[in-house]
């Protein structure tokens, strides 16, 4: 390189250029397999029947009983009574701070409770009616009236 | 840290928002973008109200940002008692000068590690005010109303939106540093064959 650069002023710039290298090395990978995941959620079309999540893996540690009672559209008694805790004084604690205050042997208690609860509650998809073979019409048919 | 604001957004609502954002103008290190994505799925789902979350949370941010604006401008005496006339500092000035702008704009929502430093270097250079404040302004905006309208649209499964767009900005940080990089080793080749020339 040319003797007139600063060496600590080369070295800065190298330093940055392979930090540069290991950002895109790193990241990249990162958001290629993010946008795998993205283009396996499409966004979720507007309910006509309102916001009422039934996916119960959405579930996470940070959410409270009374945000998960709105998001999935079961009465927050339901799922206090599921775990077998008070409402009094634990509607604004996370499911990972009652577990930790209640459950702190049983790792993810609560969190499989309220699921349970929550399936048990809503209502189980209506049977498809089962499909009748119709023979395929010839010239020979009889007519239908 | 993200998971236990996520726990007091659902607690108390907007104003919290609204807090969180005023800080992390101020240039705390806060996980806002995961904030106001999940507060657009919040939103979808009628825990918060869309319009006045959006709005009041543009004002925060923009205020936050206002106030370490102006701690760079009246730290500029500090500033140049150090680098006065410094070549250094010049072409700092001149490198700002031409490049503020998308700085400005870019580092509110996609590189939002350097909007700290950019805002600051905004008001140590004297940046004028309303130029900065239009450019601040324009990436506030596609921050809350882009990031936030993107958690509205995915809803539940605004995590997803979250985990895209915080590594891409990652992404365009090393983009950024290579070039960089690269375009200073090019600079340092040419000369030196202007000088063997």
């Amino acid at each position: 390189m040319s003797p007139h650069v600063n060496p600590k002023h080369r070295a800065l710039i190298f330093t940055l250029t392979i930090l540069g290298c290991l950002f895109i090395l790193f990241f990249g990978l990162r958001v290629f397999h993010a946008y795998k995941k993205f283009q396996g959620h499409p966004p979720m079309p507007p309910s006509p029947t309102g916001e009422v999540e039934t996916d119960v893996e959405q579930i996470r540690d940070w959410m409270t009983i009374p945000f998960i009672s709105r998001m999935y559209g079961v009465p927050e008694k339901i799922l206090f009574d599921a775990i077998g805790i008070s409402p009094e004084g634990n509607h604004k604690k996370s499911i990972e701070e009652l577990d930790e205050e209640y459950f702190p042997e049983a790792d993810g208690y609560i969190i499989e409770r309220v699921k349970a609860a929550i399936l048990a509650h809503q209502s189980p998809p209506m049977p498809a009616a089962p499909l009748t073979p119709v023979p395929p019409l010839t010239p020979d048919s009889p007519a239908v009236p | 840290m993200s998971e236990y604001l996520l726990t007091q957004v659902i607690n108390y609502g907007a104003p919290l928002l609204w807090l969180i954002v005023f800080i992390g103008g101020l240039g705390a290190p806060l996980p806002c973008t995961v904030l106001v994505i999940a507060a657009g799925a919040f939103a979808r789902q009628g825990i918060l109200p869309w319009h006045t979350t959006a709005f009041i949370s543009i004002v925060s941010v923009v205020s936050g940002d206002a106030i370490s604006y102006s701690l760079g401008y009246y730290a500029r005496e500090h500033v140049l008692e150090r680098f006065s006339q410094t070549p250094r500092w010049l072409k700092a000035e001149e490198i700002f000068r031409k490049w503020g702008p998308l700085s400005i704009f870019f580092s509110r929502f996609l590189i939002t590690a350097i909007a700290l430093p950019v805002t600051l270097m905004s008001g140590t250079t004297r940046y004028p005010f309303k130029k900065w404040l239009t450019y601040d302004l324009a990436g506030e905006i596609v921050w809350i109303l882009g990031y936030g309208g993107l958690g509205y649209l995915f809803g539940s499964q605004w995590e997803v939106v979250n985990e895209f767009l915080g590594n891409f900005g990652g992404l365009t940080l090393g983009i950024i540093i290579f070039i960089v990089g690269v375009k200073q080793v090019w600079n340092w080749k040419l000369k030196r064959r202007q000088l063997s020339a």
